[in-house]
Formats: structure tokens, C-alpha cells, sequence
């Protein structure tokens, strides 16, 4: 069940959502099997699903070109799934067919990130807020390559912490952020958790997306990782200070949180954009 | 909102007999942004 204490909690897929999702994902065993969902007769909408043993992708890091291969082909199964707008209602803001649905949620975050009083937040929200700036004139420019791609059904939690190494297989846990757009998606939000600091080697795209595109043709797919891979990183910036302020952390910013690694990076991609 | 007790996933799984699960053992697993309990009864094993 949804825990009722997250302050995330109403941003996803309900329960009986995420049950249709992986209702139709069984045949592909890219997720737990699932057994029975209840709605309304509990407190909270339940659901009974398979119990899945399984190591962790952070557990068995620094992971290896297995593990990344076989990521890369899931990534590829699960974004060839026939799950659209059409046959599964997704929520306002996971559908992905433009770069500038993300920049309205940074936006959106920034303004909250502004409320705190934390005179080390409001410094790097001044930072961030150029970043923002910067980063929306660069994916407009990317946008025409996003217009011309074949969209495809994503798992927007794809991140090591919840993906499984069963049986020399790759199963996904936690399927409660799922979104429709980009094929580029999910692999470019799997590459940014493979380090802490959400550095994204060339060796490991390079094999992923090789990987990737002998399971599923799609055209300039390449591009629109890197595309897609400097939206996340400029995402996960914004996502790292904003969730500081809603966790109500109070050390000190740089010293809590990998946000300095992160700045630098994405101040440098801006430059060579 | 508070997040259920043991005791309440209990007493529904009681009620309701979801899967025959009716007197099952229950533990937290998880508690991020979902709940997540392992529930066991006769060598079965579930996620709730």
C-alpha cells in the first residue's frame, strides 16, 4: 500500500493503478506477479502481490556489463509494452512528449525550495535558479529530435535501488511512477542511479544503449539519451535540494546532500551545449 | 494520515480472507513510499 506518511504520496499511480500495470507487465516477469488488489474495504487501497527474493542492484555495485546488459534489455521490453495514454490513465505531468513538462516541475519545485528560511538553501536555490534558466533554452533545442520519436510506455522509479538480480534476470520493484513518452526515459534514469554522485560513464552508455537498440529499433535513440541524460541530471539537481527542504534537514546543504558534484556537472554540460 | 498497525492489517486479512490469508503472520519489510509487509502462512510467502 501507499504509505499515507510520504509527503510524495499523492503523486503516482494509486494502488489499484499499479495493479492494471503489472496485471499487464506478467507475461514479460519484468515485475512481481500480482494476485489480489482490494480498493476500498481497508483503511488504505492494498494489494497482494508475489514476494520476491532478490539482491539488490545497489547491493551488487560496482555492477558489471551482466548487470548492465541485462538492464538494458528489460529497459528495452518494458518500453516496447503497449501500455498508452489510450489504455491506462497516466498522471498530468508523466506524459512525456516535451522537454518542458520537466522544466514546469523544476519550477515548481524551485518556488518551494524558495519558502525556506535556511540561509545555505535560498544561496543554492539563487545557483539553481540560473541552471533552470539555462537548461530550458538548451532543451528547446532539443525538442524537434523528442517530436519525431516513436513514444513508449516508461518506469520512471528504474533507479538501482529498485532493480533486482533474480535468476540471472533483471526484475523491477516499486511500480507506483510510471509515464508514457520518451523511449529514451528509462534507460537515461537507470543510468544516472548506477553512480552516487549520478556520474554517467561513456563505457556504460555506450553498452547500454547498444544493448538496447539490438532488443528495439529506434531511430537516433543515441542522441536522445544524451538528450534525455542532461534533463535528468539537471532533474536530479533539482530534486536533490528540494527533497532536503521537504525532509526539513537542517545541517548544512553541502555537507548533507551530493549537491556541489552535481552543480558542477550540469554548469558543465551547459557550457558545451 | 497515520499508517495502519499490524493489528488492523490483522483483523481485515480476518474479515476478509483475502488468498485464505486469514491468521497469517505479518512483518514490516519496507516503509519508503510504499508500505510494504511480508505476510506467511503454511510455507506460503507474500508481499502486502
Amino acid at each position: 500500500m501507499i504509505n499515507p506518511e510520504s509527503y510524495r504520496q499523492g503523486e503516482w499511480v494509486n494502488i489499484p493503478e499499479e495493479y492494471v500495470i503489472l496485471k499487464y507487465l506478467e507475461k514479460t516477469g519484468l515485475g512481481p506477479r500480482s494476485y489480489f488488489v482490494d480498493p476500498e474495504r481497508f483503511v488504505f487501497p492494498l494489494m497482494i502481490q508475489e514476494f520476491i527474493e532478490a539482491a539488490c542492484f545497489n547491493d551488487l555495485k560496482p555492477l558489471s556489463e551482466e548487470h548492465l546488459a541485462a538492464a538494458a534489455k528489460a529497459i528495452a521490453l518494458l518500453n516496447s509494452q503497449g501500455i498508452t495514454p489510450e489504455n491506462f490513465p497516466f498522471r498530468k505531468g508523466y506524459t512525456r512528449y516535451s522537454y518542458l513538462t520537466s522544466v514546469k516541475t523544476w519550477q515548481k519545485r524551485l518556488k518551494e525550495i524558495k519558502k525556506s528560511e535556511q540561509p545555505d538553501v535560498l544561496e543554492w536555490a539563487q545557483k539553481i535558479e540560473k541552471v533552470i534558466d539555462g537548461a530550458k533554452k538548451i532543451l528547446e533545442k532539443f525538442e524537434p529530435l523528442l517530436e519525431k520519436a516513436p513514444f513508449s510506455f516508461n518506469f520512471d522509479g528504474a533507479h538501482c535501488g529498485n532493480t533486482y538480480w533474480k535468476n540471472n534476470k533483471v526484475i523491477f520493484l516499486d511500480w507506483q511512477k510510471v509515464s508514457y513518452g520518451d523511449p529514451a526515459f528509462t534507460l537515461a534514469r537507470f543510468l544516472t542511479s548506477v553512480d552516487k554522485t549520478g556520474e554517467v560513464s561513456s563505457a556504460n552508455k555506450e553498452l547500454m544503449v547498444q544493448t538496447y537498440l539490438k532488443r528495439r529499433e529506434v531511430p537516433n535513440f543515441a542522441q536522445l539519451v544524451d538528450q534525455r541524460l542532461f534533463e535528468r541530471q539537471t532533474a536530479d539537481l533539482v530534486w536533490v535540494l528540494w527533497n532536503y527542504v521537504k525532509e526539513n534537514k537542517i545541517e548544512p546543504v553541502e555537507q548533507t546532500i551530493n549537491i556541489f558534484p552535481r552543480y558542477k556537472r550540469v554548469k558543465k554540460l551547459l557550457e558545451e551545449y | 494520515m497515520k499508517k495502519p498497525t499490524i493489528q488492523e492489517i490483522e483483523s481485515y486479512l480476518k474479515k476478509h480472507n483475502p488468498l485464505s490469508l486469514s491468521g497469517a503472520s505479518i512483518s514490516l519489510i519496507s516503509e519508503h513510499n510504499h508500505l510494504n509487509y511480508r505476510v506467511e502462512k503454511d510455507g506460503e510467502v507474500y508481499c502486502l
